[in-house]
């Protein structure tokens, strides 16, 4: 088991990869670009393009576009910053109080995307 | 009189849960009828366009509802009965919010989900036993195990996060308990809560590999006896307020926060801390005068013993440990 979540794994032609954590921030990330003949077994590829000629097996394969302000701990690995009235945004909820807008409650979820 | 019942997806029988030879193809027939003491065997594998519901009827405390996996003679040995998310259903499992309580999984493998492997809906969560099942290679958490009632506990025992988007072991709430659960290559957290009031026991576990902390519990904790290697953040973070107490005890917390964002221990809020018999080494990536345990402290002096600041044991080498220190006390063997 091997994880090279949010960075750019190393491969090699024909390798097999079983049970890695492929994970990338953004959608439709390529990996393994100019390697042939990789083999994914059991791996999460969210959000991973790999070759066309490789082979995959039992593995996620979603893309899915994550908020920031969901994730703020993943903004130094890479992902870019969200702002306030983001794509993530689902819910906006105003607190008022003796007739004063006191604050702004804002909900997000992370999407699956094509 | 309690019945048993039979899930094979691969069955081509009559299909009325009766036998393996005319069993269920899906775990949601037999979810949607087993009552207080059934037990529903399963085995090889499901493939889901949508979560497994439990959202029809409660076991109780004497009578729980039981779902185990088996092996392909249907014999239960240890193999898991696979739920597969197939990049398309949001959960594997989905347990609702005022049904499925007091309901044991054993040997379950929920895995390729778009959202959490597992998910527990908020309210009542009494009463739900996991025994060697695993959450692997799911878009977000791999268990999300949301309750709200303070005696809504949750126990998981030998069970595993591998691999998932999101912290392996997640809870917004209360009751807890990991007994020798394993989380290892998630993207988050290995063990996690929300910041809030929960509070969580983790015993004899392992975090490992995760790119967030080893173990997070913002309110009432125990970590105890576990191994907490090389994850990105925190070996454990612990950050409730007071009054609520935390221990860490008899741990090994080596190599996390590697590149110099974390440490073995770091307490970051007012509640009581106890450490004591922890095994440091290699934490925050440096090499010498490494292995920091810094426990909140307000006016800065050293070996708090009242009040809601942090408490060092000055005693025992547990705080500051050089690659040169004798150690003094360790509860746990390392090889």
């Amino acid at each position: 088991m091997a994880n090279a979540r949010f960075g750019q794994p190393t491969f090699e032609n024909g390798q097999e990869v079983r049970e890695w954590n492929l994970t990338q921030l953004v959608p439709h990330t390529a990996i393994g670009v100019g390697v042939s003949g990789l083999r994914f077994v059991n791996c999460n590829l969210l959000n991973c393009d790999v070759p066309a000629d490789a082979d995959v097996v039992d593995c996620l394969t979603i893309q899915k576009s994550f908020c920031s302000h969901l994730h703020p701990e993943w903004v130094e690995h890479g992902l870019p910053e969200c702002a306030e009235d983001c794509e993530h945004l689902t819910d906006t909820e105003e607190v008022w109080i003796d007739g004063e807008l006191v604050e702004t409650i804002r909900r997000y979820e992370d999407k699956v995307v094509s | 009189m309690p019945s048993t019942y039979y899930v094979d997806p691969a069955a081509t029988g009559a299909a009325d849960g009766s036998s393996w030879t005319d069993a269920w193809t899906s775990l949601q027939t037999a979810a949607d009828t087993a009552t207080a003491g059934d037990i529903i065997y399963c085995r090889g594998t499901q493939t889901l366009a949508a979560a497994i519901d439990i959202d029809t009827n409660n076991g109780t405390a004497s009578a729980p509802i039981k779902v185990i996996g088996c092996n392909a003679s249907g014999a239960v040995d240890g193999t898991r009965f696979t739920l597969n998310g197939n990049s398309a259903a949001t959960n594997c499992i989905q347990i609702s919010a005022a049904l499925g309580k007091y309901w044991w999984f054993v040997n379950i493998n929920c895995t390729s989900a778009t959202g959490a492997g597992i998910a527990l809906a908020s309210n009542g969560g009494d009463g739900r036993i996991w025994v060697n099942c695993v959450s692997q290679n799911n878009g977000s958490y791999g268990w999300n195990l949301y309750t709200t009632t303070t005696n809504g506990t949750v126990v998981l025992i030998g069970c595993q996060s591998l691999n998932n988007s999101n912290a392996g072991f997640y809870t917004p709430y209360y009751g807890i308990i990991y007994f020798g659960c394993t989380s290892i290559g998630n993207s988050g957290d290995g063990f996690a809560g929300a910041s809030g009031v929960n509070w969580g026991m983790v015993i004899h576990s392992v975090s490992h590999n995760n790119t967030g902390d080893g173990v997070n519990i913002p309110g009432k904790g125990l970590v105890f006896g576990s191994v907490i290697d090389e994850n990105g953040g925190d070996g454990i973070e612990f950050s409730s307020a007071a009054p609520y107490i935390m221990l860490a005890l008899g741990n090994r917390i080596t190599g996390n926060g590697t590149g110099g964002t974390g440490y073995g221990i770091r307490g970051t809020s007012t509640g009581l801390a106890f450490y004591g018999w922890n095994f440091f080494l290699n934490n925050d990536g440096v090499t010498s005068g490494d292995c920091h345990s810094i426990p909140y402290d307000a006016d800065a002096d050293t070996n708090e013993t009242s009040g809601t600041e942090g408490y060092t044991d000055g005693d025992n080498d547990d705080f500051n440990l050089t690659s040169s220190a004798t150690l003094r006390s360790v509860a746990i063997e390392i090889d």
